[in-house]
């Protein structure tokens, strides 16, 4: 009789265990439900493009975060500079943003908390994104063939990149390749506007009126620490090591984090070696038929390219394992 | 003597009940470092803050297992964020300090019982997973600490992630479950002897 009811509590506790698991299992599996919820994929007529997009979305993997766990900035507020020095330091990093007649900044400490900031400038629909894994930081218009849309983050990666996701269509779109992979807008390119990466102690010097994102973002972060590392010191996931997550394509021609200068002219990828403009402070080359010329713009510290009509042609800054990760077939200019 | 009484017998006695508190109290410290709800590098000196539309962000998932913070606490340079993590970490706490009075209890037994030393602490064993849940935006908290070193380990890491919090809870649960299972009304004779001489 005793025994009989040691066993019947010992039953009950398993039981319980049991069932406690399956709550768990149940909270993890409808995790899931949400990651997978992107909308119907749509074949292209375009076959080789069509299998380059399956290729990359096969290589997708899950970063841990999930749906907009990194959540996006969608109500920006903007500090003039005398305010946003009291919280950032001479020599931190910001993406400027100069467009439209508006000059915006985004300091680097806050973006690697939340990767998007869904805003506008001058009544259109904008989005700065930042990939920390990548040192990328990259201006898209807020607009596809489907109508204005806002991006969040997906909690996925490729190639250690940022993939985000179209809030409309919930088409997957790798930041690097700045084209949807996945969903109703597959295959579509979105359209970039130039962000360029300097110092704090830069945009104080040339922007008087510069409105800079404030850290009140409705998020509780420490934006005083970096948990990749430092921009300011050396040694740490930012200037050297390996990435995190695998990559399609690997090139050894320069250390994984060397920056380089990353576009696209007619579809054909380019990268500048950043230090090698600024040693020779302009370099001339040819992309695609295309005559360009990299100038360092010692003001900023920074890289332009210039088409022949002196036109910007959008390139962003890019750790190099990452772009070579995405366009193996890159042409290099150094 | 169900196993109820007998955890409320063992954790009466001021040895497991002390090393218990001790070691759930520095658990809960590490748990809430290692999901970054301690934050070492808050600029005000004193201050407490709640987000807008915190009834919104208050079970708003970041990853699993990790909630949004909705509240900040500062106190000479120390943050402390407030979210339903600290929920799961006083329930991981309360399995960590009754699985360590057990095992101290058990432990102070070993040389008069036949409480085999091998299998007293399983339990204690679930303290681990937990440590691990920790996600700094694309990656785990643990793997950037440690990279390069286990950055070839981090996909193994982020597929069983959703599994650790659950993992954790069950071993300690078991553990604690076969411990008090091995505890007779004897032992507790032995250990009133004992106190006694």
């Amino acid at each position: 009789m005793v025994n009989k009811l040691i066993k019947a509590k010992q039953n009950i506790f398993i039981l319980i265990v049991l069932i406690l698991t399956i709550i768990f299992m149940a909270f993890i599996f409808l995790n899931k439900e949400s990651e997978i919820n992107k909308g119907s994929t749509i074949e292209l007529e375009n076959k080789e493009l069509d299998e380059r997009l399956n290729e990359f979305m096969k290589n997708v993997m899950s970063g841990g975060p999930g749906i907009d766990g990194i959540p996006p900035i969608d109500n920006p507020k903007y500090l003039s500079i005398e305010e946003a020095d009291s919280f950032l330091d001479n020599k931190d990093v910001v993406f400027l943003v100069d467009y439209k007649g508006e000059v915006l900044v985004y300091p680097q400490k806050i973006l690697v908390w939340h990767e998007v900031v869904n805003g506008e400038i001058n009544g259109e629909k904008v989005s700065i994104t930042y990939c920390p894994l990548t040192g990328s930081a990259i201006g898209f218009k807020g607009s596809l063939s489907s109508g204005e849309t806002t991006f969040g983050t997906s909690g996925k990666l490729l190639n250690s990149n940022l993939v985000m996701y179209d809030r409309k269509t919930k088409s997957y779109i790798p930041q690097l390749l700045g084209m949807a992979i996945s969903g109703e807008s597959k295959g579509e390119r979105l359209k970039e506007f130039p962000v360029i990466s300097t110092r704090w102690e830069n945009i104080k010097q040339n922007y008087d009126e510069a409105k800079i994102l404030s850290d009140n973002t409705g998020y509780i972060r420490n934006y005083n620490r970096d948990p990749y590392g430092s921009y300011i010191n050396e040694g740490n996931y930012y200037d050297s090591g390996p990435p995190f997550f695998p990559v399609m394509n690997k090139d050894s021609r320069f250390q994984d984090k060397e920056v380089v200068m990353a576009g696209r002219i007619n579809e054909t990828p380019f990268a500048i070696i950043k230090s090698s403009v600024k040693e020779k402070n302009k370099i001339e080359f040819e992309i695609s038929g295309t005559k360009l010329t990299a100038k360092y713009d010692d003001s900023l510290d920074t890289v332009r390219v210039f088409d022949e009509s002196n036109k910007l042609v959008n390139t962003f800054d890019v750790m190099w394992f990452a772009w070579v990760a995405f366009e193996p077939e890159t042409e290099v200019v150094q | 003597m169900n196993h109820t009484n007998k955890l409320l017998k063992i954790i009466g006695q001021k040895k497991p009940l002390t090393v218990g508190l001790t070691a759930s109290a520095l658990f809960f410290i590490f748990y809430l470092l290692s999901i970054q709800h301690i934050s070492v590098n808050q600029e005000d000196s004193f201050s407490f803050s709640v987000v807008d539309d915190w009834a919104d962000k208050l079970t708003k998932i970041r990853a699993p297992f990790q909630w949004e913070p909705i509240a900040v606490f500062n106190i000479f340079g120390i943050g402390f964020f407030i979210s339903l993590n600290i929920v799961l970490g006083f329930l991981l706490a309360a399995l960590v300090f009754f699985n360590i009075s057990v095992a101290i209890f058990s432990y102070s037994l070993r040389r008069v019982c036949s409480i085999e030393s091998d299998k007293k602490s399983i339990g204690l064993v679930g303290i681990l997973p937990s440590m691990f849940t920790g996600f700094a935006c694309c990656a785990p908290t643990f793997i950037i600490a440690l990279a390069p070193v286990l950055a070839s380990f981090t996909l193994f890491f982020i597929q069983i992630q959703s599994f650790l919090i659950p993992a954790s809870i069950s071993i300690m649960l078991i553990g604690l479950y076969w411990s008090l299972s091995r505890i007779t009304e004897a032992h507790f004779r032995i250990v009133e002897l004992k106190v006694r001489k």
